[in-house]
């Protein structure tokens, strides 16, 4: 026997592999999509899954628009509730419906562009992966985007889906102006001079208020970037965060449970030559974490002592490219998220009691927590609105795996600091308590009243969520 | 030589030992040329709109549309096999292979193309 035998003999031995690894976590208790069933035709009729798989629903009809004038159409005749879907990478049930599944796909791509005001019209179906090649074509970048730039742009600005940077606003707070085709069959253009109660209200929406087909968003010219990651003690970053935030253009921490280190990513503007990202990392750390996690989920000493033996020699990245293929990662390893957004100075206290009931009560957890900074802006329902800068912390639950009771363990934690859920991503609050932590929760419902008296666009998540029975 | 002991029982640990229930992390592809787009216009604009963006990816786990030794394994299973992975979603593909509206025939139509068939 070689030393690495003994070794991996050691260590099988040791975690008892086979016991721990067969925990399901919760999957049986997971939500199960129906089968598609065989429609008249002999073929298969398909239920609508989002990303993680976790919400699901049976719609009559998916209709695909070809133009504004088809949608009009189908807004005032359709059977309801209408829901638009854009990539499905909400983990809230925004989507399900029994009614019409509405594809955006025939509004997408770059319509105009202004060089002088640094301002593109796009499709709102226009996927964010394809926004970034159209802008910088005509010398222009979006000034911020998300970790991930799977959706939409109606799904984005709609959920309030932001990156990170102290400086740098949501989406939805670069959007000028828009077009809303309502479920009356309105077509109407809002912007901070037209209609302006309307747009306040429209740019996060959840899809609500009708459809957006087009907006136009507030760009800055086209740039490089460079993306530096490394790895420090966890307890040196919380120390250094806001230092990191304020003098980077993007910055975001990572904790990695039940190890010492934690990943800083930072994000700065550059003139230094190309150096493109290779191939993604993180999505085999993930699987990685979660193989340690099975077999070492009872024994937290040791499982923290590899993680630290394995992250010590960890060299920092560095990566220089045009901004579209620096802010984004590619996430195949699919999960269910809860996100907070809390007043800055809310971010390390609750931060700290999420760190810690993380390792006294959730042994089984193994995804990184994320932790951003977004600017405030003014959007009727703007996680945002009111701060200067606000923080948020982000926890995930593998898609095989049930997200609920460690979800709700976490939850509790950000309701003193009047924490405010991320629209498209899992929380429990009610009705009245959201309405308590958004100054202009009643305006909005009084636009939504006006734009859709019946309540075409309603599905039952979105009547519980804004206490419409 | 500690360190080295240890980094070896955490490659040990983390590489070789397989768990009893198993799962595998994507991997990195090679690049491939990609094939020219599908002669029909409205699979064109499908494909464009929702599977290049993973199957034209090196950085994704996907296999690339056009690499059809990647893809000869995978249709070698069955094509409803396929359709079903594409419905319900598999490993790093997400259920619909992020298209909200195809029909079953666009799902075979693109996976053809996309294995070169």
């Amino acid at each position: 026997m070689n030393r690495r035998d003994l070794l991996i003999s050691s260590v099988a031995a040791a975690t008892g592999v086979g016991l721990a690894g067969c925990d399901d976590h919760g999957a049986s208790k997971l939500p199960q999509a129906p089968a598609p069933t065989t429609g008249p035709d002999g073929k298969r009729l398909i239920p609508w899954q989002n990303w993680s798989g976790y919400q699901f629903g049976v719609p009559v009809q998916r209709l695909v628009p070809k133009d504004e004038a088809e949608l009009s159409d189908i807004m005032r005749h359709a059977p309801g509730p209408i829901r638009p879907v854009g990539a499905g990478h909400s983990f809230t049930a925004l989507v399900p419906t029994d009614g019409t599944l509405l594809s955006l796909r025939n509004f997408s791509g770059l319509l105009s562009h202004d060089q002088d005001s640094m301002t593109a019209r796009l499709g709102a179906g226009t996927r964010l992966g394809d926004v970034g090649p159209m802008l910088d074509e005509v010398g222009q970048a979006l000034a911020n985007m998300p970790d991930i730039d799977s959706q939409t742009l109606a799904g984005a600005i709609g959920t309030a889906t932001h990156g990170t940077g102290a400086g740098l606003g949501a989406l939805h707070s670069y959007v000028k102006a828009l077009r809303l085709v309502t479920p009356r069959g309105e077509i109407i253009d809002c912007s901070a001079e037209q209609n302006p109660e309307v747009f306040s209200a429209a740019k996060v929406s959840l899809g609500s208020l009708g459809v957006i087909t087009q907006m136009t968003l507030q760009n800055v010219p086209t740039h490089r970037l460079k993306r530096r990651s490394w790895l420090a003690p966890i307890d040196e970053l919380i120390d250094n965060f806001d230092q990191l935030v304020s003098e980077n253009h993007s910055f975001e921490m990572y904790y990695i449970p039940f190890c010492s280190q934690a990943m800083a990513v930072a994000i700065n503007p550059t003139d230094e030559p190309m150096q493109p990202r290779g191939p993604e990392q993180d999505n085999d750390a993930v699987m990685q974490m979660k193989q340690l996690r099975d077999w070492l989920s009872w024994w937290p000493g040791m499982r923290q002592r590899l993680l630290d033996m394995a992250t010590r020699d960890f060299e920092p990245e560095e990566a220089v490219d045009v901004w579209y293929r620096i802010f984004p990662s590619s996430r195949e390893v699919r999960f269910n998220e809860m996100e907070y957004h809390l007043p800055s100075e809310a971010l390390m206290p609750a931060f700290k009691q999420v760190r810690e009931r993380i390792e006294s009560q959730h042994h089984e957890e193994f995804f990184p927590v994320e932790i951003r900074v977004v600017r405030g802006d003014d959007a009727m329902l703007s996680p945002f609105q009111g701060h200067a800068v606000s923080s948020s912390i982000a926890v995930h639950r593998y898609h095989k795996e049930d997200p609920l009771p460690y979800f709700a363990s976490l939850e509790p934690i950000y309701q003193p600091y009047e924490g405010r859920p991320h629209w498209g991503k899992m929380h429990t609050l009610s009705s009245a308590q959201l309405a308590a932590r958004y100054p202009r929760w009643k305006d909005f419902l009084a636009v939504r009243e006006a734009l859709d008296p019946d309540g075409r666009m309603l599905n039952p998540y979105l009547r519980q969520l804004f206490g419409i029975s | 030589m500690k360190k080295s002991l240890g980094n070896s029982a955490v490659v040990a640990a983390l590489v070789v030992i397989v768990s009893a229930c198993g799962n595998s992390a994507p991997t990195g592809k090679a690049q491939v040329t990609a094939p020219p787009p599908p002669q029909d216009a409205a699979l064109a604009r499908l494909y464009d709109q929702t599977c290049r963006a993973c199957h034209a990816s090196s950085r994704t786990g996907a296999p690339m549309a056009g690499d059809t030794a990647a893809w000869a394994p995978r249709m070698a299973q069955g094509m409803d096999v396929l359709v079903e992975h594409t419905i319900n979603g598999y490993n790093g593909m997400p259920p619909l292979g992020a298209c909200m509206d195809c029909s079953e025939d666009d799902y075979v139509a693109l996976i053809r193309y996309m294995a070169g068939q």
